[in-house]
């Protein structure tokens, strides 16, 4: 079954455009693309899943809410504890680095998260819209008990700043904003920006992937240095969490597709928001460890092999 | 038009501190700055969150007194563990009174 899955994952635009930018980079060839691309398509994805989370959150029951967000809040406390044990005992680090890098795993990655509905939906799987809402409560719980961990060892003065650099960051900001779009503009009033906001989707997606593809691989690169344990530990941890989620999304009544999306956001690590809040809040922390985990091993693990591993958890536990 | 000596400062950092630098030199006294985005590497190779964005250069006129605040607090902030460098070069202004 999960054979199956793979392949049926992997023969979707956004991840083979990912392989091929990744193999292509390794080989040193330039497949990069302009610069403010990035910029534009991330700014876009993220606008996107909200407007799509707050359209459907506007058609959901608020009794339907409180579980999910209630496994949510649960799943932001746990990966993170769990990450850092692993890093602790498994990946030998030392406290802040644990801490650092647990941050990364704690909060989620918004793109792997859109992969994952790209992937579900090319199945024909339905997802919960209120999705996009968790992702915003766990992208922030995560970075939060991660630092918490290292802030007992008196290192991170940044603390609350790094905090507010997550809250109004732009990544946070453009998702809720994107809720609050849809959410207030209501499922029919944005039938007219759907060719823009739906239609042109995964295609962007595809776009971004190409330029994410190229990240990690470079990142890939850098997997010599950080050992061993921390590659063993990018696809562990993940695992571990992911089928955390995925129980969680069970347990919380979620569909099969809204299982597979919560445990891929509790399986996913971050590399926009965590990164940007770690620098801060512990600068003696190594980007070198932590990036090369989230961005150079576990990312393209859970988007090419992952997410459908996490689907087919969701389908057992549903 | 009569000049006087004042003191042209360029920090270059990694593009996360952006709005932390801008901040620092204006509290310490700056009254102007201008900012640039630059590609590079430093003795320690590449700023190590790079694809977070290009690095940041920032340059600033400033009197003396201001200079020697800006390089204490970044060597007791900033110096130890982020990609940061900065220089000075004198440079004579018209106007000092907006430096």
């Amino acid at each position: 079954m999960i054979a199956s899955i793979i392949v049926d994952n992997l023969l979707t635009a956004p991840v083979i455009a990912f392989v091929v930018a990744g193999l292509a980079t390794l080989v040193r060839a330039d497949i990069r693309l302009p610069e403010p691309l990035y910029a534009v398509l991330s700014s876009y994805l993220l606008l996107a899943i909200g407007i799509k989370g707050g359209r459907a959150l506007g058609l959901s029951e608020s009794a339907e809410l409180w579980r999910p967000l209630i496994a949510a809040l649960a799943l932001g406390i746990i990966t993170p504890l769990l990450a850092f044990a692993l890093l602790r005992r498994v990946g030998r680090l030392d406290t802040i680095n644990a801490a650092a890098t647990a941050a990364h795993y704690g909060s989620v990655s918004a793109v792997t998260f859109t992969v994952a509905l790209a992937t579900l939906e090319a199945s024909g799987q339905s997802v919960e819209g209120f999705l996009a809402g968790l992702l915003a409560v766990l992208e922030v719980v995560g970075i939060v008990v991660a630092l918490a961990l290292a802030r007992d060892r008196g290192s991170s003065d940044g603390w609350t700043e790094a905090l507010l650099e997550v809250i109004r960051g732009r990544s946070i900001t453009l998702l809720l904003g994107g809720l609050v779009i849809g959410l207030a503009v209501g499922d029919e009033r944005l039938a007219p920006t759907d060719p823009l906001f739906v239609s042109l989707f995964t295609g962007a997606l595809t776009l971004f992937l190409v330029e994410m593809g190229v990240v990690a691989a470079e990142r890939l690169r850098d997997a010599r240095d950080a050992g061993w344990r921390i590659v063993v530990l990018g696809i562990v941890i993940p695992l571990a969490n992911g089928a955390i989620g995925a129980a969680a999304g069970s347990l919380a009544g979620l569909s099969t597709g809204g299982t597979a999306v919560l445990a891929t956001l509790a399986a996913s690590a971050s590399y926009i928001a965590a990164p940007a809040a770690v620098r801060i809040a512990l600068p003696s922390a190594s980007p070198g460890l932590y990036v090369t985990a989230s961005l150079g091993i576990t990312f393209p693990f859970n988007v090419i092999l992952g997410i459908p591993i996490y689907l087919a958890m969701a389908q057992v536990l549903t | 038009m009569s000049s006087t000596e004042r003191q042209l400062l360029t920090i270059i950092a990694e593009a996360v501190l952006e709005q932390r630098l801008i901040d620092l030199v204006k509290r310490l006294g700056a009254k102007g700055y201008s900012i640039g985005h630059v590609r590079g590497e430093g003795a320690t190779g590449r700023a190590a969150l790079d694809f977070a964005g290009p690095s940041v250069r920032l340059e600033s006129v400033m009197t003396d007194e201001v200079v020697d605040r800006v390089f204490e607090a970044l060597a007791a902030d900033y110096f130890p563990h982020f990609a940061v460098v900065a220089w000075v070069v004198p440079v004579r202004v018209a106007r000092p009174e907006r430096f």
